[in-house]
């Protein structure tokens, strides 16, 4: 009996130690948590390049579609100054392969993208090259005329590259030059102000689209050979936290009776 | 087998093609270092803010990043600052002629290399004329890839993306701020109201003006109300600010802009517009719907008709078959009838 006693008191004492060991004190203890957000940067992103749909040449004025895929405007800058998405394009131009006007040398050709500040010409235009003084290249002279017609340069001196006007060089091959041989190449131009740019529904892949806008619908407009800037999308002052997409369509005009081949213009997207 | 193979090609293609679409270019970045922040001011963390004096020559840095997984050469050039036609902020093109900031300042290099995830810091100058106009001036300094690959065969376009970091430049001196609202017009653009208030900005200071339309239905009674979009209007600019009109309804409306640019200054312009019940696309839609409906409901009482029809004539040729028969038995009864 006394042996039961003397174990129940030792158990006891064990659980009433095991128990008040249990017992976590607990205090109050201030721990500073912080956490420091660096801003990213501003960027943009877009396809590399955007094709209008082809065309056969035609007797009247057509449309060429087409769509910038993917302008991506990312903003992790958590800085709230807002932004904006701007876009400024070039004239599509083409440039013929040159032909020979008279004579027989094959050596001449023509190199460069015309900036078509000329224009669309009757309803394009030719460059045209006529040798005026015999001779290797450095001794043989031209005269050359612009798209428009007008004649430019008066016996200039041929070299391996010479440059003519509006981004087009002319070059002339080792050979020896006749007089009244000729050569031309043609260039044509469907201009910006022809393309209308409809900017089109943003979407947010990231972030709120409150204070985000996109641009109003409207042909490109400018004198330069580059156009005005045309808005895409902004981000009002304290908006456009996070990653904002947009694939602005494009329509040109396409003018009637053009040259054949491949015209090329570049758009340029800026952000700021 | 030949058509297998065709099948094949055809599925390459259409991958690489797609493949070749999504082709992004950009990943640059550029903002002031961390020398030109001010504490006070937070947007000086993304964009250059100065006040100089004409004659002052202010050195600064501004931070480029590659945000990509490979090197780049990028370019970087200043150019001065315009808005598009309707207030966006807008760097000019690298071609494009300086006149402003964009000619005071002198970048220490044209062109850098960028491995991936760099970030460097780059010196430049700028150097306010002594006959510098008071007021302020805008440009901005841009950075965009060196190379950019060639167009697609056929009608198309390169693509160049830049990034700028503004440059807001403050000529100390007397400022105007002094805005007009000279236009407030509508036009209906995808079948909703954009409303265009044409701003002109005629001191030395860019103005943000901020305001709201309030449109009235013919009752007097406030339908909506619409914050006007936020842009800005540089010194001696005008702009066209569009404000879309997301709720357009049906109706007769007035609509009074009310533009603040100031604390106490409000320019204010009334308009009255119609906006008809259903526009052309709906018209066309509506009546192919009651077509649809007309021809359904005809379609479904031929049917009715037909069925009709075809009833009809089978019990009538059972009537027929079942008079055919009974007269012989009815014929019987009454000659049994008689004969009893």
């Amino acid at each position: 009996m006394k042996k039961i006693l003397v174990s129940i008191l030792i158990f006891g004492l064990v659980g009433l130690i095991g128990g008040l060991g249990g017992i976590q004190v607990v205090r109050a203890v201030d721990t500073a948590l912080d956490i420091t957000m660096t801003a990213g940067t501003l960027s943009v992103d877009s396809s590399a390049s955007a094709s209008l749909t082809g065309k056969t040449v035609s007797i009247s004025a057509q449309d060429s579609t087409g769509t910038i895929a993917n302008v991506s405007v990312t903003d992790p800058r958590g800085s709230g100054a807002g932004w904006s998405a701007v876009m400024t394009c070039t004239h599509f131009t083409t440039r013929a392969t040159q032909k020979t006007l008279a004579g027989s040398n094959n050596t001449v050709t023509f190199s460069g993208t015309y900036d078509g500040l000329d224009g669309v010409l009757d309803p394009n235009g030719t460059f045209k090259v006529t040798i005026v003084a015999g001779g290797i290249v450095g001794t043989a002279t031209f005269d050359w005329w612009d798209p428009a017609g007008n004649q430019v340069g008066t016996a200039v001196t041929t070299a391996s590259t010479v440059a003519l006007s509006n981004g087009i060089s002319v070059n002339f091959a080792a050979a020896t030059y006749v007089t009244a041989d000729s050569w031309s190449a043609g260039v044509d131009v469907f201009p910006y102000t022809g393309l209308t740019v409809t900017p089109g529904t943003i979407t947010a892949a990231s972030g709120s689209l409150t204070g985000v806008t996109a641009g109003s619908a409207g042909a490109l407009s400018g004198t330069g050979a580059t156009s005005d800037s045309k808005t895409l999308m902004t981000a009002a002052v304290n908006a456009g936290f996070g990653d904002y997409d947009q694939a602005p369509s494009l329509s040109l005009t396409v003018h009637a009776n053009s040259l054949s081949g491949s015209y090329s213009a570049t758009a340029t997207i800026t952000v700021s | 087998m030949k058509l297998k193979v065709t099948i094949i090609l055809v599925g390459v293609l259409l991958v690489l093609g797609s493949f070749c679409s999504a082709i992004s270019y950009g990943g640059l970045g550029i903002y002031p270092n961390e020398n030109e922040w001010d504490e006070k001011n937070a947007l000086t963390k993304s964009w250059f803010i100065y006040t100089l004096e004409p004659g002052e020559v202010k050195e600064a840095k501004v931070n480029v990043v590659n945000q990509s997984e490979v090197p780049v050469e990028v370019k970087i050039y200043p150019v001065d600052a315009v808005t598009t036609k309707d207030g966006a902020f807008a760097p000019k093109s690298e071609d494009a002629e300086r006149i402003d900031v964009g000619d005071w300042i002198t970048i220490s290099v044209s062109e850098l290399s960028l491995e991936p995830n760099e970030t460097k810091a780059v010196d430049f100058t700028i150097q306010v004329p002594e006959n510098a106009e008071v007021g302020d001036h805008m440009g901005a300094i841009i950075v965009q890839p060196k190379e950019v690959p060639e167009a697609e065969e056929g009608t198309a376009m390169r693509v160049v993306t830049r990034v700028g970091a503004r440059i807001y430049l403050t000529v100390p001196g007397e400022m105007i701020k002094e805005l007009e609202l000279e236009e407030f017009s509508y036009k209906i653009e995808e079948n909703l109201i954009v409303f265009y208030l044409t701003l002109t900005n005629k001191g030395n200071v860019r103005i943000l003006p901020k305001g709201e339309i309030e449109i009235k239905d013919k009752s007097g009674k406030v339908v909506d109300e619409i914050q006007i979009t936020e842009r800005e209007v540089f010194p001696k600019d005008t702009i066209e600010l569009p404000t879309k009109w997301e709720k357009t309804m049906a109706g007769k409306f007035t609509a009074l802009a009310g533009v603040s640019y100031d604390t106490e200054k409000t320019l204010t312009k009334e308009l009255s517009f119609e906006v008809e019940g259903v526009t052309e696309t709906e018209k066309t839609e509506k009546s192919s719907k009651t077509f649809l409906i007309i021809a359904s409901i005809f379609g479904g009482i031929i049917i009715l008709l037909i069925i009709f029809f075809v009833v009809r004539r089978k019990f009538s040729l059972n009537l027929v078959r079942k008079e055919a028969k009974t007269p012989k038995s009815s014929k019987y009864k009454k000659a049994e009838n008689k004969s009893v």
